[in-house]
């Protein structure tokens, strides 16, 4: 059954009693959650997803849980729990969904060993993948969600899984996190978006999380080939421009942002090879969108590269 | 033969498990190394990683190494390609990807 086919009510209900069981494939997570906002949040941002009967395996246990006493009472504040401890300070309660979000990251990011899992957006068109890595406002998830509303496929704009065997990647096509002026930037860019409420005041600034496209939810347990690793920039007023980048600088660049790499040895090392022997590097400044698209569909149609 | 000719000569270069380096190059020269025993990963310069290579497979001297990277260091006089060898040797080194023995 999927989220959208719950009403806000049984979505309430499931959650307070720990009963939910979100499949983001390949995973499943258990979610727990007395705060009512949290449920509004998953009908808008999954509702394409499938829920998995309550006697399920689960790979993640999480829950999300309003603190009680005087201090709850009067500065109300949400904790992340994993596996039923207590991880991360406590939030104000209007960032609970977003908590959610950055819970569900770390939960991947730290455990899923199965995978070379880099900290990069990726999108596909064509079964090849576009891999965006970068620091924090660098602009990859903006840029990731301007290409998915033109045509290209979401994986994700956080965490690409590399399967080290066979060497293609999976994402598990979660929300979009947007921050400070990418909101309004992705709303004019494309006015059919579905975003959360933008929550001020955190850590990462004003955020809010855009809905994945239901078609990119509907392939999310198809591979993706990887073809290119593009290091995105966004500078105020600059042409667009595609440059080569080493492979060598680009693969030490996707090993220090895997958070995993340390962990596989040789294994990794290979993996990030073998990853960037099938990709073109690129370094991709830009600061419009539409030029942005354009250059990513020329590289997709080979007039590029 | 003058002192510092001979240390050149009888200074054996090698990578202590060579079986443990693991190596990938492309294009541009540029290197990058993993090393199994620390589990430290590392950028080459081209010439590092060519020296690298080469040690990789059989012990050298810096003579014998400037012998096979003739080309590389051809617009320089032996002197000054027998100290940037050494000066890379010596960075190699200090990252525990090779060592020296006397002979």
């Amino acid at each position: 059954m999927k989220i959208s086919e719950y009403s806000e009510k049984q979505l309430v209900d499931l959650l307070k009693r720990g009963h939910l069981l979100l499949s983001l494939k390949p995973f499943v997570t258990r979610v727990q959650s007395d705060i009512v906002s949290i449920a509004r949040d998953i009908a808008l941002m999954y509702g394409d997803f499938e829920t998995c009967p309550i006697d399920s395996f689960a790979d993640f246990h999480v829950s999300v849980v309003q603190e009680t006493g005087i201090l709850g009472w009067m500065k109300p504040r949400a904790r992340f729990y994993f596996d039923g401890r207590p991880s991360f300070v406590p939030l104000p309660v209007d960032q609970a969904f977003a908590m959610l979000e950055w819970g569900l990251n770390w939960c991947i990011a730290a455990h899923s060993h199965q995978y070379l899992v880099i900290h990069a957006a990726v999108v596909e068109r064509e079964g090849r993948a576009a891999i965006l890595p970068g620091a924090p406002g660098a602009g990859k998830s903006t840029l990731c969600a301007a290409l998915i509303t033109r045509g290209w496929r979401l994986l994700s704009d956080e965490l690409a899984l590399f399967d080290m065997e066979t060497s293609v990647l999976y994402g598990t096509c979660r929300p979009v996190n947007l921050k400070n002026t990418s909101i309004d930037i992705i709303k004019q860019f494309a006015p059919q978006v579905v975003m959360t409420e933008s929550v001020a005041d955190t850590t990462k600034g004003t955020i809010a999380l855009m809905r994945p496209p239901t078609g990119s939810v509907s392939m999310v347990e198809s591979p993706a080939h990887p073809a290119w690793v593009v290091l995105p920039r966004y500078l105020p007023s600059a042409p667009p421009k595609l440059e080569s980048h080493s492979r060598a600088e680009t693969f030490m660049l996707i090993a220090e942002q895997s958070f995993n790499y340390d962990i596989h040895g040789a294994n990794g090392f290979n993996a990030v090879g073998n990853l960037i022997d099938r990709s073109q590097c690129y370094e991709f400044t830009y600061s419009k969108l539409e030029d942005a698209v354009s250059v990513f569909d020329g590289l997709c149609l080979g007039r590029i590269g | 033969m003058p002192e510092r000719e001979r240390e050149h000569k009888s200074i054996q270069w090698t990578v202590p498990s060579s079986d443990s380096i693991l190596l990938r190059v492309w294009d541009d020269g540029l290197t990058v190394v993993y090393n199994d025993v620390s589990g430290d990963t590392h950028l080459l310069s081209p010439v590092a990683g060519e020296i690298l290579c080469l040690l990789k497979s059989v012990s050298h001297s810096s003579e014998s190494l400037l012998l096979e990277l003739e080309e590389a260091f051809s617009a320089q006089d032996k002197q000054s390609a027998l100290d940037a060898i050494e000066t890379v040797l010596s960075e190699l080194e200090n990252i525990n990807l090779v060592s020296s023995a006397q002979n």
